[in-house]
């Protein structure tokens, strides 16, 4: 029986804790003060604009401030929350990831037409972002499912904030209703470990001891059952089926933070996870799997979409299962790898999602058949688009190469006699070739296909085609030099 | 900044200036471009010339003989646990590489050239033109496996564009096609590539490394890693070296192509414009060719050895069957990309049969099937742009109405079945002969695919006699009226083009010396390998 602590202690290391949260302190005062302006201040869109700027760029100052300053992991709040490296460069890659999506926001037409205007989405993302950083920080299954509930809500509401249509709102009810019963599993998996090893802390060897010890089925039961509710989050096969829908109806700015901001988190939170659940086959054998399906699904499935969200929700799932193959390795091995997958991944995904909302915004069009002949009205696009898409599929020389490479290596050096890593290396390469044809669709009917009739010149948002240069620059930048990249998440 | 160097980048440099440029300076790009492949040739004659031959400049795995090489750190990225992906930026040239880098240079030139008969949007065409360029030249010169993977890939995007905007009428098919083919071979090979860099260790540094070159020398593998020979790694139950093996050469065997990966080229060649079929005919097929040799053998040469006669086979099919192929085809333009497959066996062929012959048998078909290809892609190119057709039997009697574009097609034709005093000659023989004496020296390939080679030749001068005698020879007669004011003869251009072809076949025929000086050391320290 181990010394339940006393409320002095518990309290001395609450207080002591809420020093070390500068960055999240941030977001929730910006959360706090968007809400009041928004409702006290007439026409405050503007600056309720420059006040998410700032707090997001406030919260990245403090996290880069502790990822010079703190080497070690600590655990804060009775062990509730875990203040390491890793999570602060997860932490880092959300806001750069987040600061994007806030530019794109008040591009995104179907957003800032909205007639209650786009102050309340703002605060919404602010609260998610909360979520994400508590998500990576989680120490504890009860954080888990706090933060992970968190996100969840703040997505289905961003998700469903221009659903006046049947369609959309229909959308949005799936994304609920899967949520909810992912979120249901999950706590089911919780209790269960709860139930089996008394403790529902990550650290420490109780519930590794716990685990092992009740027998394979019980324990694989319940490690199955809650990363079902990771994999939602992730949306890996099986547990994809929101996806698809969820992109094609939500405002493109929206698709676009959802697609690569929680992704992370997710990611971020599972890089933690993992060697407390890497006991006996289980989690390696479900990730395994899910990895697999997602890529052959995702890349499949993707080949038949007309409509060009959905293609990349497909996408997006077929790169989840990349990122997954990682997982099957130790924690200590795939840091580098997974981070720099993640980033290069959201900086090209972000990139398309804002050309095709570009493309939205000045011809409406959102169907790839519809994107015949566009190349030769906007070709600075097309070219950012076919760069972005090579980059995507993982050819040289863009930063998609290099990532894709050093998941590669990271799995061969890590064991390249293993039947199962092996499996997984061809499959990751057939789909690659598979994707490539999806990919190249894009470019097919931008520049290969003559367009029907004349099209208008493009005069919309001009902001977004700067950001959409300077994405792909980087993708060009990060690929010929990728240690850029290296020195700034490492 | 290197020879090399300049090389390498000054197309990509004036294919960005090109870009920059405004649309109002259309006329000037084919110039500008013009200027870009003189500048290219001149350089590379100068290292031609300036190229060291003998034992002490042989390259191949010693990476001290090289000449003009250029050696920077490029990228070190901390992956964590495994160290420092080590990435150099390591250019050089020996004997297998130089002739391809002047034939590329002088290939470059005529298609642009050719491209005089492109009209629409200039400015995209050129810029992927010259970025193909620096892909090109960079995978020849590239000695590190990661940075000759980059130019490898670097090759297939301006080429999907250049097929599919300015090709023919199923251009979307053809280019989605050949980039799926291609992707599906070199994806693979980046699994051995990264299996090999955590192989090889660099003696110098210690780091893992992707030189090509100390790749070659079993001493440098780290004990029981997985391409280690002494290790006997296994993937699904065969030795890893012979699976690496068959990936690069399966990636490789899709660009050369061999039989049965050849189904792409007659649907790229076809439906490419004239400029980017001589490109694809006259050297993107020797990258598979050179990457065979370079890497597939290079690196894995026990594996190759165990295979040779795998190898011979398929060459031989490919020499049978595309012969037989081309002699079905009623599109001219097919006709020869059928003949290109035949030919390119005779490349299978020398290589697989490891003998000094053999090899420089196959170098110089590559350099000899360079000129030829480019020829008659250049000459279908010639009737293509006067009557946008290419069926074989809508011509005849053109010898009466274009007696001069006759001759050189008459030169085209017998150069390519192999008549003695042209360069194609001297290769098959030579590859012919290294096949047939591969029984007695080395016993890997056996005589029977020597002699089956031959009968390749035999087909060869059926289908192109067959050919000159239905289109060429006859009266005058073609299968629309305005059609015969249209087929005038070659104008001066297009004999500035067929010139410098034609007298190149003619030279190399009578004095191969010139090709085989430069590479003949090379392919006896190659042979080292193999003992």
């Amino acid at each position: 029986m181990q010394d339940l602590p006393n409320i002095q202690q518990t309290t001395t290391d609450i207080i002591n804790s809420l020093a070390y949260l500068g960055s999240e302190w941030i977001i929730i005062v910006g959360f706090l003060v968007i809400i009041l302006t928004d409702l006290f201040v007439e026409k405050s869109k503007m600056f309720v604009a420059g006040l998410a700027m700032l707090t997001l760029l406030t919260s990245g100052a403090f996290l880069v401030h502790d990822l010079i300053n703190f080497q070690n992991s600590e655990l804060l709040f009775n062990g509730m929350f875990v203040f390491s490296k890793s999570a602060i460069q997860f932490k880092l890659l959300i806001v750069a990831v987040s600061l994007f999506s806030l530019v794109f926001f008040y591009q995104d037409h179907r957003l800032t037409k909205h007639p209650k205007g786009i102050n309340d989405l703002i605060s919404i993302f602010l609260a998610s972002i909360l979520g994400m950083f508590l998500l990576v920080s989680s120490a504890n299954l009860l954080m888990l499912f706090l933060s992970i509930e968190m996100i969840s809500l703040a997505s289905y509401l961003m998700v469903s904030y221009n659903a006046y249509q049947k369609k959309e709102a229909e959308a949005g009810m799936k994304y609920v209703l899967f949520g909810a019963v992912a979120s249901a599993i999950m706590l089911y998996g919780i209790s269960l470990i709860y139930g089996f090893t008394g403790t529902i802390n990550l650290y420490g060897d109780a519930l590794i001891i716990g685990l092992s010890q009740i027998g394979i089925g019980a324990s694989a039961l319940a490690i199955i059952l809650v990363l079902a509710g990771i994999s939602f989050k992730l949306s890996a096969v099986p547990f994809h089926f929101w996806t698809p829908d969820a992109y094609q109806v939500a405002p493109t700015s929206v698709v676009s933070f959802l697609s690569a901001a929680p992704k992370i988190a997710v990611f971020g939170f599972l890089y933690y996870l993992l060697p407390y659940f890497q006991i006996g086959d289980t989690i390696n054998q479900f990730i395994l799997f899910a990895a697999a399906t997602s890529m052959i699904l995702g890349n499949i499935a993707a080949v038949f979409q007309d409509d060009a969200k959905r293609m990349m929700a497909y996408s997006a799932i077929g790169h989840t299962g990349f990122v997954l193959m990682l997982f099957v390795m130790p924690q200590a091995l795939i840091l580098n790898a997974v981070l720099f997958y993640l980033a290069i991944y959201s900086i090209a995904n972000i990139g398309v999602f804002m050309s095709l909302s570009y493309i939205e915004n000045n011809y409406a069009v959102v169907n790839i058949s519809g994107f015949k002949g566009l190349g030769k009205n906007i070709p600075a696009m097309g070219v950012c688009l076919v760069i972005l898409m090579v980059s995507l599929t993982g050819i040289p020389p863009t930063a998609g190469f290099i990532a894709k490479f050093l998941v590669f290596s990271s799995l061969i050096s890590f064991n390249s006699a293993s039947i199962y890593i092996t499996f997984l290396l061809v499959i990751a390469v057939l789909t690659t070739v598979v994707s490539l044809f999806y990919y190249l669709k894009i470019p097919l009917n931008f520049f290969l296909k003559k367009s029907v009739g004349d099209l208008p010149i493009a005069r919309n948002s001009s902001v977004l085609v700067a950001l959409a240069i300077l994405l792909t620059f980087l993708t060009v930048l990060f690929g010929v030099f990728p240690s850029l990249l290296n020195a700034l998440i490492g | 900044m290197g020879l090399l160097s300049v090389l390498i980048f000054l197309p990509l440099v004036f294919g960005i200036l090109i870009l920059a440029m405004p649309k109002s300076l259309n006329a000037w790009f084919k110039y500008i471009s013009l200027a870009v492949s003189l500048v290219q040739l001149a350089i590379a004659s100068y290292m031609y010339y300036h190229f060291k031959t003998g034992d002490a400049f042989a390259g191949v795995n010693q990476l001290s003989q090289y000449q003009w090489l250029e050696n920077l750190n490029w990228i070190r990225l901390d992956v964590g646990q495994f160290g420092v992906l080590q990435i150099d930026y390591l250019l050089g040239v020996d004997g297998f590489s130089i002739g391809l880098i002047w034939l590329s240079a002088l290939v470059m030139l005529v298609a642009t050239l050719s491209s005089w008969e492109i009209k629409t949007n200039l400015k995209g065409y050129f810029a992927l033109f010259l970025l193909l360029n620096t892909a090109i030249v960079g995978v020849f010169c590239a000695l590190d496996l990661f940075l000759f993977y980059i130019f490898y890939e670097l090759m297939l995007l301006p080429l999907y564009f250049l097929i599919g905007m300015w090709g023919g009428v199923r251009r979307e098919y053809a280019s989605i096609k050949f980039f799926l083919y291609t992707l599906f071979g070199s994806v693979f090979m980046l699994l051995v590539i990264a299996g090999l860099y955590l192989s090889v260790i660099d003696p110098v540094t210690g780091n893992h490394t992707f030189n090509m070159v100390y790749a070659m020398n079993p001493a440098n593998y780290i004990d029981g890693s997985i391409f280690n020979s002494l290790s006997n790694a296994e993937i699904f139950g065969f030795p890893a070296r012979t699976v690496g093996f068959i990936v690069v050469f399966i990636a490789f065997a899709i660009k050369v192509p061999v039989f049965p990966f050849h189904t792409w080229l007659p649907d790229a060649h076809v439906e490419a414009p004239t400029p980017i079929s001589l490109i694809l005919a006259g050297i993107l097929l020797k990258v598979g060719g050179y990457g065979i040799i370079r890497i597939a053998y290079g690196i894995f040469p026990e594996a190759a050895m165990s295979l040779s006669f795998w190898m011979g086979l398929l060459g031989v099919i490919s020499i049978i069957y595309g012969a037989m192929a081309a002699l079905a085809q009623r599109d001219l333009k097919r006709l020869v990309a059928y003949s290109s497959v035949s030919h390119m066996g005779f490349v299978l062929l020398g290589i697989a049969s490891l003998t000094s012959e053999g090899l420089n048998g196959a170098m110089m078909q590559m350099i000899s099937h360079g000129f030829l290809s480019v020829m008659l892609f250049f000459i279908v190119g010639v009737i293509y742009t006067r009557v946008h057709d290419r069926d074989i039997y809508n011509f005849r009697g053109l010898a009466n109405k274009m007696p001069v574009f006759t001759g050189f097609v008459m030169i085209a034709f017998f150069a390519s079945l192999g008549l003695p005093g042209f360069s194609a000659f001297i290769a098959e023989a030579f590859t012919l002969i290294g096949a047939f004496s591969s029984q007695t020296l080395n016993g890997l390939l056996p005589r029977w695919m020597a002699m089956f080679g031959t009968l390749g030749i035999l087909l060869g001068a059926g289908y192109l006699l067959w050919t000159l005698q239905r289109m060429f020879f006859g009266k005058f007669r073609v299968k629309k009226e305005e059609w015969k004011l249209a087929l005038t003869d070659v104008n001066a251009r297009e004999i500035m083009v067929l010139v410098p072809l034609a007298a190149m076949a003619l030279v190399l025929g009578i004095m191969p010396s010139i090709a085989f000086n430069v590479m003949s050391s090379s392919v006896n320290q190659f042979l080292l390998m193999f003992k």
